[in-house]
């Protein structure tokens, strides 16, 4: 195959990925919605201004922040031919992203303890749902990663390789863009 | 020679300024959000209207977003990536319409199913008298 040939289906590849990304977007739009219709439904329980600990759930924003600037790093570092380089920067992703769900897992797990779960409200359902969702999407792309790492630490990045770390690396970034929505909408706004 | 669709623009192989500025710009922008809210909080909900501070958080998101695109997703209006753009704006206007319209469905909904029509509040209470 011509380098034209496979670079041609280098970029299509590239472009199906991010048609993927938009209708996840379209997936997490539904979930907006639905937390954004249901935001007052409490049933008489506890609403965000009781339940969000928002200096928690900033040090969260932060760490996934900083592991979408990891991940770019990675990438950069696997245009020039650094494997090991590579192979660091997505090994502190990894660290940052488990750290992350860690976290969120933490909150779930506190909201639930206390008698605040999913089946108290429809507030609380709308909630874990959009929250759960992004925090499910995070889990794959961990998942994702780690197979990223291991192959890599035998295996050359070669053209194919690059495709897929940039595919992995879109990923990771439109999780981080979901994350700003959700850090403004369900826990900026949700103790105003 | 390349003539055909790049859908996202690399970023030179040396060229980390782009994820430096991205960095930084979603670090200002996420802790200005955090610092405006607490201030708030923290003031008994008097610093500011609540609904311009509604505005103001938005309007940070949303520029947030525009950072990460454009610094991290390498989107661009370049003429190769036409179709990632035109893709991604065809999404925002569907994520637009879902949310806003579901928002103000529902909202309607709620304000017509309200007991505030005249004579409606009356009838009810004295349903409800009826009942206890």
């Amino acid at each position: 195959m011509s380098q034209v040939t496979t670079d041609l289906i280098h970029s299509k590849a590239t472009f199906g990925f991010w048609l993927y990304l938009m209708t996840d977007c379209l997936v997490f739009a539904t979930l907006f919605a639905t937390f954004s219709v249901l935001r007052g439904a409490t049933a008489g329980g506890p609403d965000g201004r009781e339940l969000f600990d928002v200096p928690f759930v900033f040090v969260e924003t932060m760490l996934l922040l900083t592991s979408s600037f990891t991940v770019g790093l990675g990438l950069l570092a696997a245009r020039r031919g650094h494997r090991r380089a590579l192979l660091t920067w997505f090994a502190l992703t990894g660290l940052l992203g488990v750290a992350f769900l860690g976290m969120e897992l933490y909150e779930f797990a506190h909201l639930v303890h206390e008698g605040h779960s999913w089946t108290r409200s429809a507030f609380l359902s709308s909630y874990f749902g959009l929250v759960g969702a992004h925090g499910l999407h995070i889990a794959v792309g961990l998942v994702w990663l780690a197979s990223l790492l291991l192959f890599h630490l035998k295996h050359a990045v070669d053209e194919r390789g690059m495709q897929r770390l940039v595919q992995f690396s879109l990923f990771w970034h439109f999780l981080d863009v979901i994350w700003v929505g959700i850090f403004t909408i369900v826990y900026l706004v949700g103790v105003l | 020679m390349k003539n055909y669709i790049e859908p996202l623009p690399a970023p030179a192989k040396n060229d980390i300024r782009s994820y430096i500025a991205g960095l930084t710009l979603s670090l200002v922008l996420t802790v200005s959000a955090f610092m405006l809210t607490w201030a708030y909080v923290q003031s008994d909900r008097q610093l500011f209207t609540r609904g311009w501070l509604i505005a103001g958080l938005a309007l940070l998101a949303c520029t947030q977003v525009a950072v990460q695109a454009v610094y991290f997703l390498h989107m661009s209006a370049a003429r190769k990536a036409r179709w990632t753009l035109a893709s991604t704006i065809f999404t925002l206007l569907v994520v637009l319409t879902i949310v806003f319209g579901s928002i103000w469905v529902m909202q309607n909904l709620h304000y017509n199913m309200m007991p505030h029509m005249e004579g409606s509040t009356e009838h009810m209470q004295i349903e409800e008298n009826i009942q206890h």
